[in-house]
């Protein structure tokens, strides 16, 4: 038996008609979970247990790069791209806590308003709580249950990342590194950490000065990387525009191929 | 520190309506956040559907609204009927409205579903205090 009624019987009543309604694709519902999986609640634990068998079907991207590189845009720019082709989408997007006072400004909707009429599109902002590896602790957790409630496409956007903040690369199957012309000599300083895990590097704003520049830049050190099998493409993107997201989509998409035909997925 | 990540208050800052001036949301969504709390922040030019669908999103506790075009009577009430349309209603969330609004106004939004009505020369540790206080009365179950 693997019907919904059957998978529902480790939970009790109450947190039973929350699945139904979650998994009946109630937003409200889901909404809830996410809290309790996000704070650590008890009924959070319990909810994961029982949506996991259900996870595993969707495919997670993860956008990081330096604050300011314009991951939000481009994350906004991806959803609509996939909800074109048909596709459901989620979005987990962090941002920094306080290391005082642990409340957090989470700004990452500003640019994301235009999907807020799209009932299939669910957007969470996610505070990192003390985190350091660019995500908060119960990223994966959340990633899960939009995985389970049915979402085909997830896009996590890490807080801004400069050269260590890596763990995103565990949590997404696909990895874009947002790049920015006149970086200079920073994109030197890229050499190890975030520039290594890179599935996909596209370089927005790429109307701006320096961007050809930037692209050799970022081909030049690529080429010292060791083989994996996978060559990260660079893609010039002008997101505020849509510009290139067409190819980015692309990219992703071959990466995908790459990682179901590898048997690395 | 379980214990401080489960009662992490989630407040959504937005601005109906059409006028610009969001320098007060920015400065109550800071001082939110300097009381320990998690402010989405959807900036400027939200109907009230893009903010009750981002309230239900992101499963706050507080909506706090900000409008200085005059406009509140019209639009803050607009908001609670938006939200109630998802099931968020005074009784399970904090509906806050700030600007210049008079006394009279305040007293009519009250009845539309505002627990507190702050203006101009309000001080922002009152509303985190208020915001601090009402939070625990709200049905979250």
């Amino acid at each position: 038996m693997t019907d919904r009624a059957a998978a529902s019987t480790v939970l009790d009543g109450r947190l039973a008609e929350l699945e139904q309604r979650m998994l009946a694709g109630d937003r409200r519902a889901l909404a809830r979970v996410l809290s309790w999986v996000e704070s650590g609640d008890a009924r959070g634990r319990e909810m994961l247990r029982a949506l996991y068998p259900r996870s595993g079907r969707a495919r997670t991207i993860g956008l990081t790069g330096s604050p300011g590189a314009g991951k939000s845009t481009v994350t906004n720019e991806l959803a609509k791209a996939f909800r074109l082709r048909g596709q459901s989408v989620g979005i987990v997007a962090i941002d920094p806590s306080s290391p005082y006072t642990m409340g957090a400004i989470l700004g990452d909707r500003v640019r994301m308003t235009e999907l807020y009429s799209d009932p299939d599109v669910f957007i969470r902002s996610l505070a990192s709580r003390g985190a350091l590896g660019g995500l908060s602790a119960a990223t994966q957790d959340v990633i899960h249950v939009l995985d389970a409630y049915g979402k085909d496409v997830i896009l996590i956007e890490t807080v801004g990342a400069g050269q260590d903040e890596v763990d995103i690369a565990g949590a997404a199957q696909t990895t874009i590194l947002v790049n920015t012309p006149n970086m200079g000599d920073e994109v030197q300083t890229l050499k190890a950490g975030i520039m290594e895990i890179a599935d996909i590097l596209a370089v927005n704003k790429s109307d701006l000065p320096g961007a050809n520049r930037m692209v050799s830049a970022l081909k030049a050190l690529l080429s010292l990387n060791p083989d994996r099998g996978w060559d990260p493409p660079i893609v010039p993107i002008i997101a505020t525009q849509g510009d290139g997201i067409d190819r980015l989509v692309e990219a992703c998409d071959a990466h995908d191929e790459e990682l179901q035909s590898s048997g690395r997925l | 520190m379980t214990e401080t990540a489960v009662q992490q208050i989630r407040v959504l800052v937005a601005k109906p309506g059409l006028d610009g001036h969001d320098r007060g949301a920015k400065i109550v969504a800071r001082a939110l956040r300097d009381a320990g709390m998690e402010v989405i922040y959807t900036g400027i030019r939200q109907t009230p559907d893009m903010i009750a669908e981002a309230a239900l999103q992101e499963d706050v506790h507080v909506i706090a609204l900000s409008v200085l075009s005059g406009a509140h009577l019209e639009l803050f009430p607009r908001v609670v009927d938006a939200c109630g349309q998802r099931g968020i209603t005074p009784d399970n969330t904090l509906f806050l409205g700030g600007g210049i609004i008079p006394d009279e106004d305040a007293d009519v939004l009250q009845q539309a579903g505002f627990s507190a009505v702050f203006g101009p020369g309000a001080h922002t540790g009152d509303i985190a205090e208020y915001v601090r206080a009402h939070v625990p009365e709200l049905d979250r179950s």
